[in-house]
């Protein structure tokens, strides 16, 4: 599987983790690259923050399904990162990303409960014992 | 609940190719450790991505680069042992491809010998 677009381990090289391709010499070069990874046997691509028009002429120009991040609905599939669409992190906050639930504070909730209830005795209980 | 086309008993990157042809869109979501995958695996996700975002997610790094090849290959070992549908991803992570492209064929066998993982990811 190839990964086109933002590349973060080249994070150091752009400097930002902005989106890519959005000028055409770049977006021209995204779509030949993607072309000649599909030519060298790729299975599949990901394509992460590139603009959604460019991401969905990726796609249809090839066989190889294109599984978008922050790459918009034209493509193939979509990825996230589990922790993030669980709200488990919670200073990460890409116009991408969808938040299916906000795990960040309902475990905290949970903890601070359960550590109140350690303290107060009121766990264990009569029944929670052998 | 399930929208899916055509329901696969294990997905294979050539049942990504056929939902691709069919217009089924292809779910994919990322885990790194085994309790994660098998509810992912469970709830149909077609592929589990081992993301180098381990590196931010589990290990607490700033960036993706310091995870190394065997932190890679113990992360999509717990996945695989979880996933009885998914195909598993297995990112390589930074370092262990961009020198020449047998370094780059060494990791993903590495990984894919070591994990039991189905396939690799390589950015670029």
């Amino acid at each position: 599987m190839g990964h086109l677009g933002l590349t973060p381990q080249s994070i150091y090289k752009f400097g930002t983790y902005t989106v890519r391709a959005k000028e055409e010499e770049e977006a021209d070069k995204l779509l030949s690259d993607a072309k000649l990874l599909e030519k060298l046997g790729c299975f599949a691509l990901v394509l992460e923050k590139v603009p959604a028009k460019l991401a969905k002429k990726v796609a249809e120009n090839l066989t190889i399904p294109v599984i978008g991040i922050g790459a918009g609905g034209g493509v193939d599939g979509q990825v996230l990162v589990t922790h993030d669409m669980l709200g488990m992190t919670h200073e990460f906050n890409p116009r991408f990303l969808r938040r299916y639930l906000d795990l960040y504070a309902e475990m905290t909730d949970a903890f601070q409960r359960y550590s109140a209830d350690v303290k107060s005795k009121d766990f264990p209980n009569e029944n929670e014992q052998y | 609940m399930s929208v899916a086309k055509k329901e696969y008993k294990r997905v294979t990157t050539k049942s990504l190719v056929e939902m691709k042809s069919n217009g089924e869109k292809i779910s994919m979501l990322t885990a790194c450790d085994y309790t994660m995958a098998k509810i992912v695996d469970g709830a149909g996700v077609d592929v589990i991505l081992v993301g180098d975002s381990a590196s931010n997610v589990m290990a607490g790094h700033e960036t993706t680069l310091p995870i190394t090849l065997n932190e890679m290959i113990y992360h999509a070992s717990s996945v695989v042992r979880a996933c009885e549908r998914s195909l598993v991803v297995v990112d390589l992570p930074f370092g262990t491809y961009q020198g020449n492209s047998k370094n780059a064929l060494e990791s993903a066998i590495k990984i894919m010998k070591e994990s039991g993982g189905h396939s690799v990811k390589l950015e670029g």
